[in-house]
This record gives C-alpha cells, sequence and structure tokens, in this order.
C-alpha cells in the first residue's frame, strides 16, 4: 500500500515539476543555517533610518564556526561612507575615483569620512585628496589600521537627503566591514568585473585565505528626513511553547534514532512584540501595508527544518505557525543558537541562546 | 526495267497507320499499243507507322507536319533505300525514315512478274493529345474528396468534365495542346479555378486542396485572390496566399499529434525552425534571437497579450476551435507592425455544422456537436452548430485547470509550505452567418482568459528572505471582436475586425505589488483591390488605443548587464501610480505583383505613430519570389529587407523605471533562402535571416543599445500522407547585444547555438498512431556566480556575478518525446480517442540552470522535467 502511494506520489511529484517547470538536483548543499565557518548573522543599527546629521551606531552579530582556527576572528571596518551611490549600488562605492577630488565617482557617489574632521558637516568633495581606497597601494597590511570590533560609529552626512524620482527623498550611507581570521589587504581589480571586491583577507604571506575564513559584509542606513524605523522587539523565545530563558538557553535530548529525519525534532519560536509591526508609509496606495518581518535561524550545532521563517506578512500579519523544527546532533556537545529577527526597513534584533544538549 | 521505275514513280502516299492510295489512271490517257506491258505499282503489306519524334514534344510543335520519302523498292518489296524529299526538322525527318525501314509492300508487277520500283510515300505526324490528372483533397486534413466536378474548359470553349474517386484522384485525356481554365467543384466547398497551357503529349498535374466554404471568406490577415504556388511562403502546407517570404503553417493533423505537446496546437509551432527552445516548460516565444517581448501574438488579427497559460501549459485558445496557426519569424508583412521579432497569428474556425440525418439526438440531426477532452492538467468542450434555422451558427467552448484539485493534498502530502496551486480557465464564444452566396461575412467573438495563484509561504529562503509571505500572480484579458468580410466586387474585397476587451496583470510579493489594468480598443479596416492583370493593392489601418491605470511598489530593476543590489527587496522600492492610455495609429499599404507567371514581388510601406514620445515610424519593406520551374518539382528562390519597430513600452518612458523620450527599437530584417521539391510528399526549404538592431531599449538608459541576430534554418518535410507525416528542423544562430557603445558585444541572453528538431507520426491501422519527437539543442546561457558579499541588513549573501553576462553555456540539450494515440469509432459520428503522452522518454537529466548553495562557493547542475507520461482522454459526437 506504502510503495502504491509512493508510485502516486511519485507521478504526482513528476507532474508538479511539469506544472512549474521546477528543475531537479538543486539539493544537497548544507543549510545557510548550519555555521561551519566563519560567519556573520546581520547588522542591527541602533537607528534603522537615521536623521540626517544623527550618530548611528552599527552593531555586527558574527561567529566563528570553524573547527581549526590557526587565527583568531576579528571585525574590521571600513572607515569610509559611501554616500548615495547611483542606483543604491554598493559596487559603485568600489570604482576608482577619476575625479579631480578624489572622493566622487560615477553617479555623484561621495566617499566620506565616519565623522567631519572639524566636527561639523563633512567635506563636501568626500575624504580628501587621498582618493579614498583606490589610492591605497595593493599588498599592504591595513589590519592596524582598521577598526576593530562589533561596532562601528558614524554621522550621518546633512546633506544626504536627495529626491527620488517615483518614491520618497531619501539618503543611503553604506559602510562596508570584513570578518576575517587574517590580513585585511586591498585587492587588485581584475577585468571588467564591476562587483569585484577590493579587499580581501589574507594569510601574513599576503595568500587570500578561502571563504571559510572571512565574510565581507555590506551594511546600508537609509536616512529620511521625516520617517523613523525602529528595530523589531524580541518578547520572547519559546521551546515547544514553553519560555525559554536566555542566560540559561535550551537544553534538548542528544538524537538517539537511526536516521536523521527520524530524530526527534524540538520547536523553537522567536516571539516579537506586535508593535514592531509597524506601518510601512511607502506601501504607497495599497492602504494598509506594514512592515515585513521574518526571523533567520542559525547553529553550530544540530539542523534547523528552515533556515528562516516569517513572522509578520505585510498584509496578513502575524503568521500563526511561525516555529522552526530543530534536530539536536547525536552527540552531547555545547553550542550556540543565533536568531536574527529581521524587518524590512533595515530594522533588526539578535538573539544568542547557549545550546546544551545532552 | 526503266519503263517499271518511271511507272512506279506515280505518286503513293503514306500516313501512320499504313495506308497507299493507288494512283489514279488519266482520263485521257492514249490507248496503249498491244504489246504494251502491264505495270502494276507497289501496294503495302505493313506500315507499323511512325512515332512522334519526342524532340518536336519538346520544341512544343503543335501543328501536324507531314514529311514526304522517297521510296526504292527491290523485287521483292523491300525498301531498298529512302530519302526524304523536303526536311521538315523537330526529329521528323528521322522518326519517318526509321518508319520506312519496317515498311513491307506487294512488289510492283510487270506483266505479273515482280520489278524494282520507285515510290513517293507521305507521313503526316498530327501533335499528340494531351491530359491532366490529379487529386482533390481537403485543405485542413488532406482527407480524399470523392465526386468533386472537374471541369476543363479550352480557348474555343470546348469543354471536358471529370468527377474525383474515392481516393480523390481525376483524369481528363485526350486534350488538344492549348490553354485551358480548369475548375474543381464540390458541394461545401469553395471552388478553384486554375489556368493552364498544356503542350503536346505532355501531363499535367493538378493537386487541389479545397477549403470549406465557411472558410473561404479569408480572415483577415491572409491576402485574398491570389493563385496558389506564386506566394512568399515557406508553407509547410500549401494554404493560402501570405504576402510574406517566410510563413510557417502546420496542418491540423500536424498540430494535434506531434509528442511532447499534450495535442495542444499552440505549443506544436515550439518546434518550427526559427523558434528556440524555451527554459523548461515556460511558454516563451523566442523567434530568431529576439527577446520575447518583440514576438506579437493575435487571435484573427486581434492582439492579445499571452497566447498560453501558466507555464505554457496550455493555451488559450483550444485546438478544436483553431482553424490556422501562421507563425512569421521575419519580413512579415506590413499587415502586421510594432513588432521587431515575429508574429504569431492564430485564426479561429467559423462554427462548424454537420448535419446527421440519420442521428437519434435531435441537436445531431439538426447539425450540432460537440467533444469533451480531459486529461490531468485540464478538461475543455466545444459545442457548435447552427442557431436554429436563423442562419446563424454558434460556437461556444471553455477549458478549466483542475491541478488545484488534486495538487493540495499533493503538497499536504510532501510537507510543503505552499498548499496550494495555479488556476486557470479560458472561454470562448462565437456567433457567424454569411450573406448573398457567402459573399459577406459577420462574425462576432468572444473569448479571453484567466490564470491566478495567491498563496502564502511561510517558509523564508536564508538566501532572499524577500521572497515570501504573501504571493500572487494573476493575468486575464477577454476580447469582443466583430469581423465582416464582403466582396465588394469581384475586384474588391473589404475586411473589417474591431475589438475592445480588457488586460489584466497583477503580482504582489509581500508590501510589493503591480497592478496593471488597461482597456484596449483596437480596428483594423483593409480595403484589397485588383487593379490589373497581376496587381493587386492592400491598403489598410491598424488602430490601437489603450487607456491604462498602474499601480506598482517593486524594487528598482537591475538595468542589463549589471548585478543585482542585493536581495530581492533590500533597496527602497519605487512607486508609481498612473493613469494614461496608448494611442498608436498607423497607415499602410501593400501591392502584390505578379508580373510573370512564377515571379512574385510585394512592396509596401507602413507608418507607425507613438502619442507617447510623439513619433512616427516609417517602414517600408519587400519581399519577392521567383519560381524556377514550373512544374514538378519545384525550385523557387525567395528573399526579402524590410524594416520594423517596436515602439517603447509604458515603462520605458516612465521617469522612475525608464527615461522619458525613448524611442522605438528598430530592427532591420534580412532574408533570403529557397525551396525545392524533392518528390511529391517530400520538400525542403532553408533560409538565411539577418536581423540589425539600432536604438535597444536599455533599462534605465534608453535608446543605448544595439545588436544583432543572424543564421540560417532548414526546413525538410514530409507532408502528411494516409500514414505518415514528419519534418526535421534545424537553426543555426547567434544572437549578439551590446547594452551601450562603449561596453563589449556579448551573446544575447537567449541566444541558442544549434535547434534540431525532428518529429514523425505514423498510422499503424486500426485506430492506432505512434509518433515521436527528438530536440537537440544548444544549452541555454547563464552567468556563473562567485563567493561574494554578505547582505547584513537583508541576512543573505550576495553572489558576485561574472561579467559579461551570460558567459557560459549549459550543456546540449536532447530529449526524447513519444505519443500515441488510439481512436475508436461509433455510430452515428460518435468518436472516442485516447493518447499518451510521454514526455522525456529516457529520462534525459538536461540541464536548465546551476544551483548554488548559500555563499556560491558550491553549485550543482539542476536538471528539467524528468520522464513525465500523460493520459488524456477524448469524445467527440
Amino acid at each position: 500500500m506504502r510503495a502504491r502511494n509512493l508510485v502516486v506520489v511519485s507521478v504526482l511529484a513528476a507532474s508538479l515539476a511539469s506544472l512549474f517547470g521546477l528543475a531537479c538536483g538543486a539539493g544537497g548543499f548544507a543549510s545557510q543555517s548550519k555555521v561551519t565557518s566563519v560567519r556573520m548573522f546581520g547588522v542591527r543599527p541602533d537607528k534603522p533610518y537615521a536623521k540626517p546629521g544623527e550618530t548611528v551606531t552599527l552593531e555586527v552579530l558574527s561567529a566563528d564556526g570553524r573547527r581549526d582556527k590557526p587565527r583568531p576572528l576579528k571585525i574590521f571596518w571600513i572607515p569610509i561612507v559611501c554616500v548615495n551611490p547611483r542606483d543604491d549600488l554598493y559596487y559603485l562605492c568600489f570604482l576608482p575615483s577619476e575625479a579631480p577630488d578624489g572622493g566622487t565617482v560615477e553617479g555623484g557617489t561621495r566617499l566620506v569620512a565616519p565623522f567631519p574632521p572639524d566636527g561639523g558637516a563633512p567635506p563636501e568633495g568626500g575624504v580628501g585628496a587621498s582618493g579614498g581606497l583606490s589610492s591605497i597601494p595593493v599588498g599592504i597590511d591595513l589590519s592596524p589600521f582598521l577598526p576593530e570590533g562589533p561596532t562601528f560609529s558614524f554621522q550621518m552626512p546633512d546633506e544626504i537627503v536627495q529626491p527620488r524620482i517615483g518614491g520618497p527623498s531619501y539618503g543611503l550611507a553604506i559602510v562596508f566591514n570584513i570578518a576575517c581570521a587574517g590580513q585585511v589587504r586591498l585587492a587588485e581589480r581584475v577585468g571588467n568585473a564591476p562587483q569585484q571586491v577590493p579587499i580581501q583577507c589574507t594569510d601574513e604571506e599576503g595568500v587570500p585565505l578561502s571563504p571559510d575564513d572571512y565574510v565581507i559584509g555590506i551594511n546600508r542606513v537609509y536616512a529620511y528626513d521625516d520617517r523613523t524605523n525602529t528595530n523589531p522587539v524580541v518578547e520572547r523565545v519559546t521551546l515547544d511553547g514553553v519560555d525559554v530563558d536566555p542566560d540559561a538557553g535550551i537544553t534538548v535530548e542528544r538524537c538517539v534514532a537511526d536516521r536523521r529525519a527520524n530524530c526527534k525534532p524540538v520547536k523553537i519560536d522567536v516571539k516579537v512584540s506586535d508593535s514592531s509591526w509597524e506601518e510601512n508609509p511607502s506601501a504607497g496606495v495599497a492602504a494598509g501595508q506594514r512592515e515585513q518581518i521574518w526571523v533567520a535561524y542559525y547553529s553550530d550545532l544540530g539542523d534547523f527544518q528552515d533556515e528562516a521563517r516569517l513572522l509578520f506578512d505585510s498584509t496578513a500579519g502575524r503568521i500563526s505557525e511561525s516555529d522552526v523544527e530543530f534536530r539536536p546532533p547525536y552527540a552531547p556537545s555545547e553550542g550556540t543558537i543565533w536568531a536574527v529577527v529581521h524587518d524590512n526597513r533595515a530594522g533588526a534584533a539578535f538573539v544568542v541562546l547557549p545550546l546544551h544538549v545532552k | 526495267m526503266l519503263a517499271a521505275l518511271i511507272a512506279g514513280e506515280g505518286e503513293s502516299f503514306a500516313q501512320p497507320g499504313g495506308t497507299v492510295r493507288q494512283p489514279e489512271a488519266p482520263a485521257d490517257a492514249p490507248a496503249p499499243p498491244p504489246a504494251a506491258p502491264v505495270i502494276t505499282p507497289p501496294t503495302i503489306k505493313s506500315d507499323q507507322g511512325a512515332t512522334y519524334p519526342a524532340q518536336a514534344i519538346q520544341d512544343k510543335v503543335k501543328d501536324p507536319v507531314e514529311v514526304v520519302l522517297v521510296l526504292e523498292l527491290d523485287e521483292t518489296g523491300a525498301v531498298k533505300n529512302a530519302t526524304v524529299e523536303a526536311p521538315a526538322g523537330h526529329g521528323f525527318d528521322e522518326a519517318a525514315l526509321e518508319a520506312a525501314e519496317k515498311l513491307e509492300f506487294e512488289p510492283a508487277k510487270r506483266n505479273g512478274q515482280p520489278i524494282a520500283a520507285k515510290i513517293r510515300h507521305k507521313y503526316v505526324f498530327a501533335p499528340p493529345a494531351a491530359r491532366l490528372v490529379g487529386k482533390v483533397t481537403t485543405q485542413l486534413r488532406d482527407a480524399p474528396i470523392e465526386g468533386a466536378t472537374v471541369t476543363v474548359e479550352g480557348a474555343d470553349e470546348r469543354r471536358w468534365t471529370a468527377r474525383s474517386t474515392a481516393d480523390g484522384s481525376w483524369r481528363v485525356e485526350g486534350l488538344p495542346a492549348g490553354a485551358y481554365r480548369i475548375t474543381i467543384t464540390s458541394p461545401g466547398y469553395a471552388p478553384q479555378t486554375y489556368d493552364d497551357t498544356l503542350d503536346p503529349g505532355t501531363e499535367a498535374e493538378i493537386d487541389v486542396r479545397l477549403e470549406r466554404e465557411q472558410a473561404a471568406a479569408p480572415p483577415p490577415p491572409p491576402p485574398p485572390g491570389v493563385d496558389v504556388g506564386e506566394i512568399e511562403e515557406v508553407t509547410v502546407r500549401g494554404s493560402k496566399p501570405p504576402r510574406e517570404v517566410t510563413k510557417r503553417t502546420l496542418e491540423q493533423r500536424e498540430l494535434s499529434r506531434i509528442p511532447g505537446t499534450n495535442g495542444d496546437a499552440l505549443r506544436a509551432i515550439q518546434n518550427l525552425p526559427g523558434m528556440a527552445r524555451a527554459p523548461g516548460l515556460a511558454g516563451l516565444l523566442i523567434v530568431r534571437g529576439a527577446a520575447p517581448q518583440e514576438t506579437g501574438t493575435y487571435v484573427d488579427g486581434t492582439f492579445v497579450p499571452i497566447i498560453y497559460h501558466f507555464g505554457g501549459l496550455s493555451s488559450v485558445i483550444p485546438t478544436e476551435m483553431l482553424d490556422r496557426i501562421d507563425f512569421y519569424p521575419g519580413n512579415f508583412s506590413t499587415y502586421f507592425g510594432r513588432h521587431t521579432g515575429g508574429v504569431i497569428d492564430v485564426g479561429v474556425k467559423d462554427p462548424q455544422v454537420r448535419k446527421d440525418p440519420k442521428a437519434h439526438l435531435r441537436a445531431a440531426r439538426a447539425g450540432i456537436h460537440g467533444l469533451v477532452q480531459a486529461d490531468l492538467i485540464d478538461a475543455r468542450t466545444v459545442v457548435q452548430g447552427p442557431l436554429g434555422d436563423t442562419g446563424w451558427n454558434f460556437a461556444v467552448a471553455g477549458r478549466r485547470s483542475y491541478v488545484d484539485v488534486w495538487l493540495k493534498p499533493l503538497l499536504t502530502e510532501l510537507g510543503s509550505s505552499v498548499t496550494t496551486a495555479p488556476v486557470y480557465y479560458d472561454y470562448q464564444a462565437m456567433l457567424q452567418r454569411d450573406w448573398d452566396k457567402k459573399k459577406h461575412s459577420v462574425r462576432f467573438f468572444v473569448f479571453g482568459s484567466d490564470d491566478r495563484l495567491q498563496v502564502l509561504v511561510r517558509q523564508v529562503s536564508g538566501s532572499n528572505p524577500g521572497l515570501t509571505g504573501n504571493v500572487g500572480l494573476g493575468t486575464a484579458f477577454y476580447r469582443f471582436q466583430a469581423r465582416y468580410v464582403g466582396k465588394l466586387s469581384d475586384d474588391t474585397e473589404l475586411r473589417l475586425v474591431g475589438a475592445v476587451g480588457k488586460d489584466a496583470l497583477q503580482f504582489n510579493l509581500g508590501d510589493n505589488y503591480f497592478l496593471l489594468s488597461s482597456y484596449p480598443v483596437s480596428g483594423r479596416a483593409e480595403l484589397a483591390h485588383r487593379l490589373g492583370s497581376g496587381v493587386r493593392n492592400n491598403f489598410g489601418m491598424d488602430i490601437l488605443l489603450q487607456p491604462y491605470d498602474v499601480d506598482l511598489r517593486l524594487p528598482p530593476i537591475p538595468r542589463p548587464g549589471e548585478p543585482p543590489a542585493g536581495p530581492f527587496g533590500s533597496r527602497p522600492p519605487l512607486t508609481l501610480s498612473e493613469e494614461g492610455s496608448l494611442y498608436r495609429p498607423a497607415l499602410y499599404d501593400e501591392v502584390e505583383l505578379t508580373p510573370f507567371k512564377g515571379t512574385r514581388i510585394v512592396p509596401g510601406v507602413r507608418l507607425d505613430y507613438t502619442r507617447e514620445n510623439r513619433s512616427w515610424d516609417f517602414q517600408p519593406r519587400v519581399v519577392a519570389r521567383q519560381d524556377l520551374t514550373k512544374e514538378f518539382p519545384r525550385t523557387t528562390l525567395k528573399g526579402g529587407l524590410g524594416r520594423f519597430t517596436n515602439p517603447p513600452a509604458p515603462q520605458e518612458t516612465n521617469p522612475a523605471f525608464g527615461v522619458p523620450g525613448t524611442r522605438s527599437i528598430i530592427a532591420n530584417h534580412y532574408g533570403f533562402g529557397g525551396e525545392q521539391e524533392i518528390t511529391r510528399q517530400i520538400e525542403v526549404s532553408s533560409e538565411a535571416f539577418y536581423r540589425q538592431y539600432d536604438g535597444v531599449i536599455v533599462q534605465g538608459r534608453g535608446n543605448v543599445g544595439e545588436g544583432r541576430a543572424y543564421g540560417i534554418e532548414t526546413l525538410v518535410r514530409y507532408k502528411p500522407d494516409a500514414r505518415f507525416f514528419g519534418f526535421v528542423a534545424y537553426t543555426l544562430s547567434r544572437s549578439v547585444r551590446r547594452d551601450s557603445p562603449d561596453e563589449p558585444e556579448r551573446l544575447f541572453n537567449f541566444d541558442q547555438t544549434h535547434i534540431l528538431t525532428a518529429i514523425g507520426s505514423y498510422r499503424l491501422g486500426g485506430g492506432w498512431e505512434i509518433g515521436a519527437r527528438f530536440r537537440l539543442v544548444s544549452g541555454n546561457l547563464r552567468t556563473p556566480q562567485t563567493y561574494g558579499f554578505f547582505d547584513n541588513n537583508v541576512g543573505a549573501y550576495v553572489p558576485g556575478m561574472s561579467y559579461p553576462p551570460y558567459g557560459t553555456r549549459n550543456p546540449m540539450f536532447h530529449q526524447l518525446d513519444i505519443r500515441l494515440d488510439k481512436t475508436w469509432y461509433f455510430q452515428e459520428g460518435v468518436k472516442m480517442s485516447a493518447y499518451l503522452d510521454v514526455y522525456n522518454a529516457y529520462n534525459q537529466g538536461n540541464v536548465e540552470g546551476v544551483s548554488y548553495n548559500y555563499n556560491s562557493t558550491q553549485s550543482t547542475f539542476a536538471t528539467g522535467v524528468p520522464i513525465l507520461p500523460s493520459l488524456g482522454m477524448r469524445l467527440e459526437m
């Protein structure tokens, strides 16, 4: 009976695949939730929507999931703020500047220092005659000169807000950072690849390290004259419906099943306050639209059924079944679960829970 | 001896068939002296006659010819020597001499004793008669028509008639050389007339496909009144003459029996030369390296936004209502405009009346009939017939998918977070009638389509979190179309087509949405007039007025060649709420010239106006065709060139999404090719094409792009006969674009170098038919990804994209599809059929793309649809 059901399901699945033009063979990769390398999970700005002139502090959540750690992981920040690249294209911040002032690149992009030297408005031309990243020689270890740590602050330029076609006026500041278990150096541009990263993570000899050893991050902060946004507020975390003490973390039984799929899962849910579901003024004519909020899960032990779950839909509101299944590992061990709550207006909240596998 | 010779010189005449005329004795001849000998002239014992010389047939000698021989006979009566008295040429002399060698005479005698003699002998050569043979079949199915009357009328008003036999064949013999008019008539079919000149001793063959009288008044696109065989077409079927160099038409049997299409006619056209393979089962129309939006789709001359339901699963007009599907891959008539790629024009049948006086059902006796068809995906029905005795005929049809019925439990069983499925339906209703011996026809046709999908996706992709939440997609349109076709005189025809309707496109994803409603009003008027022998003019108007309102909130669209700025929704969306209208009138004129038999030249010009940018597009075009041989096997050269423009879409001139002032894209088409009949069933056609683009609209930059597409298409076709049909189509092509003058030329997204399709279907007998389709196509292009950035705001990696884009090609695609049909016939015209269509019969894992892990450090090929059997049933009554 089961075999017949399987045949029926297989035929119907094949039909389904044909209906949607689905491709086969796409699976088999480790989930994004599984942390086995140097990772960044998200950034939490203290002001997701800042006003011109305000100081913004970015906090990044990162982890080092490598089994072997020949060099320690450090978070470095590029101390240049890229302002209003054309069409918000972050990679225009990398293009070498041909402008005489050394600070203006294609489409009026400005590269400015995190804080103006005199405590006032940033210089009109940008970071100065040095020309930003393009003026630094390739191959030099920049690590000693870069701000280091999980946080970085900068002042939103006073004149950052610009009129935009097809939407309200706003400004965009982009800050780059890198989680690197090595040294940070400038990379030589190759060919005409617009997205090529101008920085790299290397060993002491200047040899680029593998993607397991570094992550380059892009962090955007939007500036509006009249709009604000707050970060989502995590009210509680539940394990199989029971509230979890954030400090004590989660304790689960190890998996004893012969097959991974038969491991008994637990259900973890992150509860966000209703007030976090803010109105979205840019929703236009579709009245009543609000933010979309979701949570992404990460762990260095065990497996999550889904990489992320929707918490609030922009129109349907709170999602009733937002929990995620977690299957513990086979061996007793200590680990960490990270959960990052995002809204679709650059807001974020972090949850870090110790994981105890008995 | 001398006396005998002199006596023997009396005239004697010989004719083919052997007669000798005895010389008469002169009345006033003096009495012979008593001792004078008695001389008896020779008489013919055997004369097999002379054969009409082949050279004379070749030289087309049409008058009787006489050849006089001087024969020397010995005492036995044998011909010792023969000479031509006055040479006639064209092989007559040789034929007469050859015949003389076989002559046998009773020798001349003197006083009873045989003697030698010398005589004159004349052969008269009359030109042999010609004959006409042929076959009469139906145009759609190629089925023989029995009892059709063939009338052959000579210049002297003499007439011969013949009737076609059960297999449709007919024959008229004994026709003197000369000019004739041949008319073929059969009840219920439109008569056809041909003029032909017969040479002596030749056999001319005329195969005729008669069209049903309802369809005799042609629908708007094809021009009327042009003799078959003089057309600018690569017809896969000899059909109505198009004005284009390249027109491809599939017959009904081919349309409904091509494996891998579930019997859907419109999906069948994706197998024709020049049509690239769309990725997966997507219903994209990629014609000669053009973008899908460059190709226009029409229903009897009225533009429609889509012709396929979701994913190309089935077409929006049921196959049973289709009269024809004309596919113009390029160099199309000035009748069509606002497209730089190709054109697909779907002709819908007038309602069919099929009376069965012996049927039990009253409706069937009255001529109403219908069918029901169902398979795994959808079910459809068609009913048509006369509307009482009003003279009006009707047809109604509808289709609905029921994937949602069985897919929901399946998805639940599979544990999917998506537990809904798309729903689509379409509908058609038609009223039609003729007047004045079908010189005038009026038709009202309502048709439409609706596709919807609405789902709440709770699962969030870590690599693209924005693609979640409420997801909705809907496309819908309807048209109310009115058409009049009338013969105002023997030389003038008027065709009017008007349509009003609505197009709706709805898309929402989370808090992003796109809502577009438009209300197209389109009108066409064409006056076709025969100006003189071999000259016909077609003048027409083609107007489109399309009010619209649009509301949208979407992230900015990356420019071509530019990598995305991050995951979906990582940038502030653009919003737009706008009302407006498109107004695009056009005038065109086209002259069909037939200066000589076998020569056809069609110059034309089209003038399009686009109100959005207040620009005029002047488009001269010309196509020509030359038959190198007049009879079988036909050899034809053809070619064409012209200018084609495609006005900008509304968003392309909008300040938020495009560039105000953007002009039309220009494409210059060039084509040259030939056609060759190999046998009566097999024909080969080949055409080289070159399409050059100027002012290609690049997202957010305006008319800064350029490009070209070129290649060669070849089609070898076995025309449907009682058992078999099939064709092999091969296209070798290249399509490139340059996104701005200072950027490198790159392969266009839809470039496919090799496209080979082989199709065959064979009737096994007993109602069984088996068919197969094999395709071998270059893989689609893709842009490889590399390890890139992490977008901390969204929580997803942004891959690095190689530049220029689409620089890597997937492995070659190859696939075999098999189809098996079985038909049962019952009493009173009831017919039931079932089919098994096996898609990807040997389960080839064709690569449709590449899947990457979350940070693009690992990848694997994503393969297409595995083996997929599909079973369908159909009932006709």
